[in-house]
């Protein structure tokens, strides 16, 4: 996993994490915020409904145009036979044979549609059922996470985790202390060291001046033995 | 997520309204034991400060009118226009009792006043007409509707509608 897939991931669960706190802390209105949305999802879904029996009532329209088509060319050709003119009744049986063709082709529609529409109507039942079912558990399922939310605190209260607590203090404090105290401790020791060091210097420095007069006196003496 | 979808989401107005019998629209299906219809058209009419309204259903075949009204409790009733060469036509032309018979039952005379017209879609009637009508009833909920619209008759026979039995598909 790249070092960008890593901090994704990071970030997600991050995020995720403050998300489900909030959540906790939220539970009354998140549950009636879902309750909202899937009335809302509802009334959608009702509306394709809706949508798919106006496609149903007209292809049903169209369907019985053409058998009203279909029965006056019918009654047409009878007609004509009846007069003794085959051709005009040729003719019209032609019409009523179109008109048989339209027919059964907006019947095939007519049972697909409704097919499709009975389809949405069922699914339309079963999210009413679903928003029925999440209202009456509504309160329970609220009651339930308030309850599971107090037992985890006290949880983390007890075994010591998450929060800190008053105990989680103390022992911060006495670690504090005993971190001061061997601070302290440590700085006498810098400065018995740096006291040390001072001393030693001067004498260090009272030596080097020392053989500076030793040698300027030996100079001087040779220089008069010289004259 | 859930969360971030419901907090962007909550600023949205609401898409489609939940429909009611007092608030369909045209194209809105009324599914009413187990016969779809379409609404067609929609009258709303107002006496008084008083409303009710009554909407022209349409399934491919029959046309019937839904009647809704809020008096303290929801009135429901499923109207279909009596055929213009009935004889109660002639009979209601003059006058207009108090007691209908019709098909060997007795229809008492409820209420009867003037309503102004709200109209939309398909109902044959123009928007501020004013009407003049009187209802009749049964003591087991069956109705007469009769409307004056300038010197013409319209009958109505109805039936009351279970709402338990009404559902509503709401169109755009």
């Amino acid at each position: 996993m790249g070092f960008f897939d890593r901090m994704k991931t990071l970030v997600k669960g991050k995020a995720n994490e403050a998300i489900d706190k909030l959540e906790d802390k939220n539970i009354e209105a998140i549950v009636k915020e879902e309750i909202r949305k899937m009335k809302g999802e509802f009334r959608e879904a009702k509306s394709a409904v809706a949508k798919s029996i106006t496609l149903v009532k007209e292809a049903e329209t169209k369907s019985n145009k053409a058998k009203e088509e279909v029965d006056h060319w019918s009654t047409r050709a009878k007609q004509a036979l009846e007069a003794g003119n085959e051709d005009l009744a040729r003719k019209a049986l032609e019409k009523k044979q179109e008109a048989e063709k339209d027919y059964r082709k907006y019947q095939e529609q007519v049972v697909e549609r409704r097919r499709i529409a009975d389809i949405h109507k069922a699914k339309v039942k079963e999210l009413q059922e679903r928003i029925e079912e999440a209202e009456d558990r509504q309160d329970e399922l609220i009651a339930a996470a308030e309850s599971a939310r107090a037992t985890k605190e006290i949880n983390e209260t007890m075994s010591g985790l998450g929060k800190e607590n008053a105990s989680d203090n103390l022992d911060r404090l006495e670690k504090r202390v005993i971190k001061m105290e061997a601070e302290a401790q440590a700085s006498d020791e810098l400065y018995e060291d740096l006291k040390k060091d001072d001393l030693e210097s001067q004498f260090e420095e009272l030596e080097n001046k020392d053989s500076v007069d030793d040698e300027l006196a030996r100079l001087k003496a040779e220089m008069n033995k010289d004259e | 997520m859930g969360f971030l979808n419901n907090f962007f989401n909550k600023g949205k107005k609401e898409g489609i309204k939940e429909r009611t019998p007092f608030n369909l629209q045209i194209n809105d299906i009324v599914d009413y034991d187990l016969v779809e219809y379409q609404v067609i058209g929609k009258i709303k009419y107002t006496e008084e400060g008083y409303t009710w309204y009554d909407y022209h259903l349409f399934d491919g075949k029959d046309h019937l009118w839904l009647y809704a009204e809020d008096d303290d409790e929801i009135k429901l009733g499923l109207f279909q226009k009596l055929s213009a060469d009935h004889e109660l036509y002639s009979k209601l032309q003059e006058e207009i009792p108090s007691v209908i018979e019709f098909n060997g039952i007795k229809y008492s005379l409820t209420e009867n006043g003037n309503a102004n017209l709200e109209v939309e879609g398909k109902v044959g009637a123009r928007d501020g007409q004013r009407v003049r009508y009187w209802d009749f009833e049964t003591g087991n909920g069956n109705q007469i509707s009769v409307e004056k619209w300038g010197n013409e008759l319209e009958i109505s026979i109805g039936e009351v509608v279970k709402e338990g039995l009404l559902e509503f598909y709401p169109a755009r």
